[in-house]
């Protein structure tokens, strides 16, 4: 046979291999209901706004009032907003004019996204103290988790930057202080999450109507989680301790190049609080408390996923802060099992 | 959140699944050798490129992404079977046919043809399976794997002539 016909051989055989019709339509209705129970989060079509377009419009319409205010109290409206909590009419103040122009001075990449990271704690702060006070209704709930998501994301991208341009010891040490804030917010970052869960609908209902695999068959009791939790079992409870998640957050940057063994680091990470779910599924918590939790893990593996896209492609700045991303991801995951848990505990003994 | 937008990403994502569906397919079912199988893991591959869609993030290249998804996601499938080392399947593995279940002639065929592919060194039996599953130009291959595109060709003919002896056509 030539070439040429054997091309056409392979290709023709290889064509013959699809979806059938039906196959094909029965898993774009499921795709299509799954993108309508998990909605999009954030509408990046609409007109983009300047951060600083409230500053402006106050700026140039009312530039002579503020400066007289300014004047009359000096500063203090400044001070006192700098105390003000979402929903007060001095908030805007606090973040619209006080953290931007705070930011407007900053100039050094790092000291940029230390500014970040501190604006993030901030938002933590707020919305404990609105918990204190009984006032975190859903809507500050909503808003302050998006800005917390805002501000994460910003200093992801300032990492990237630190670690391009050599950085890598100042973004290891940034990266430290993100885990650290996730670790004293816990508490309320669960609460934020919990508030954001419950706007979504449960992602294993799609998991449930799959058709059930060998796989599933083999394991009666993993047929209702997601593929990617399946190696759970083959964990110890041992190794699914939170403090072991939490030791080994920070651990891409730890080292100055990628090899295979901070892959199974992080993956085995991963595994871990697949695990750890795994045996809370089995105490018996509820599905739907754990769907947030499935949904961190599943959005930890594509992180994971392009982390090792970014590996092979030889952009190991990119793989760190994508891995350690899934990190953290995965130890917000661990925030909510240990809340889940200590709500359960608490139900239990009432 | 505007339902427009929800709808107009809805659509965008839908028509990547309608454009990518059997590519994908066949690259699963060709590395795991079962239909239900591959079905899974295709469904769950474009669940997790809905999670990047919804999150406001923007892929840009959704079919190299996807490939990307779906073989991490083939590596774990070994890695719950367990029955190839981690090693083998670094190097883009197949798992050996299993004759055991009814397979239509094109399945009967196509799992032929693994076995011989799976007979191959791993530096043909990538570029066969780039060229020919998943359907890489020999440009688009001297990209991936960071060889030139001669390479890439020469690799190419060696190996179907490989090919060919091992199918003893």
């Amino acid at each position: 046979m030539k070439k040429d016909d054997f091309d056409f051989y392979i290709a023709d055989m290889i064509k013959a291999l699809s979806l059938k019709k039906e196959e094909k339509i029965d898993i774009r209705h499921r795709l299509k209901d799954f993108a309508q129970k998990n909605p999009v989060t954030r509408n990046t079509s609409t007109k983009i706004v300047s951060p600083y377009h409230g500053f402006s419009f106050y700026f140039t319409r009312y530039v002579s009032v503020f400066v007289l205010i300014l004047l009359v109290s000096g500063g203090g409206v400044s001070v006192v907003a700098q105390k003000s909590l979402p929903g007060d009419s001095l908030y805007l103040v606090k973040t619209r004019f006080n953290e931007e122009v705070r930011g407007l001075v900053i100039f050094n990449p790092e000291l940029k996204t230390l500014f970040e990271v501190e604006k993030a704690q901030e938002r933590l702060m707020e919305a404990r103290s609105l918990s204190q006070l009984g006032k975190l209704n859903p809507e500050l709930k909503k808003e302050i988790f998006e800005s917390f998501k805002n501000y994460e994301r910003k200093v992801d991208q300032g990492l990237i930057e630190l670690a391009r341009s050599g950085k890598l010891k100042e973004a290891i040490d940034i990266n430290d202080k993100v885990t650290d804030s996730l670790d004293d917010g816990g508490d309320i970052i669960s609460e934020l999450i919990k508030n954001e869960d419950k706007e979504k609908h449960n992602i294993s209902d799609l998991s449930r109507s799959k058709s059930k695999t060998t796989d599933s068959e083999d394991n009666p009791n993993e047929s209702d989680i997601s593929p990617v939790m399946f190696s759970a079992s083959s964990i110890s409870e041992e190794s699914a301790d939170s403090t072991s998640v939490m030791m080994v957050a920070s651990l891409p940057f730890s080292v100055a190049e990628p090899n295979d063994d901070v892959f199974n680091e992080v993956r085995s990470n991963i595994d871990n609080i697949v695990s750890l779910m795994a045996i809370k599924e089995k105490e018996g918590l509820s599905e739907n408390d754990l769907k947030k939790v499935k949904e961190a893990i599943i959005k930890a593996e594509s992180l994971f996923a392009s982390g090792l896209e970014k590996y092979h492609e030889g952009d190991y700045a990119e793989y760190a802060v994508l891995l350690s991303k899934a990190n953290r991801n995965v130890q917000k995951a661990n925030i909510l099992l240990v809340s889940y848990s200590s709500e359960k505990v608490k139900s239990d003994s009432e | 959140m505007s339902r427009d937008y929800q709808k107009e990403i809805e659509a965008e994502f839908l028509k990547a699944y309608d454009d990518l569906a059997d590519t994908l397919f066949r690259h699963a079912y060709f590395k795991v050798g079962d239909r239900e199988k591959a079905k899974d893991l295709i469904q769950e591959t474009f669940m997790k490129i809905w999670t990047i869609f919804s999150s406001g993030e923007k892929i840009k290249n959704v079919k190299a992404y996807s490939f990307k998804i779906l073989n991490n996601m083939i590596i774990d499938y070994y890695r719950k079977k367990k029955e190839t080392s981690l090693e083998v399947l670094s190097e883009d593995g197949f798992d050996v046919p299993d004759d055991s279940h009814e397979v239509s002639i094109v399945e009967a065929e196509i799992n032929v043809l693994r076995k011989a592919v799976w007979q191959l060194e791993s530096q043909f039996r990538e570029v066969l399976t780039m060229r020919y599953i998943t359907g890489l130009s020999p440009k688009e291959i001297a990209e991936a794997i960071g060889e030139t595109e001669n390479n890439v060709s020469v690799r190419i003919n060696r190996g179907i002539k490989k090919l060919k002896e091992n199918l003893q056509i």
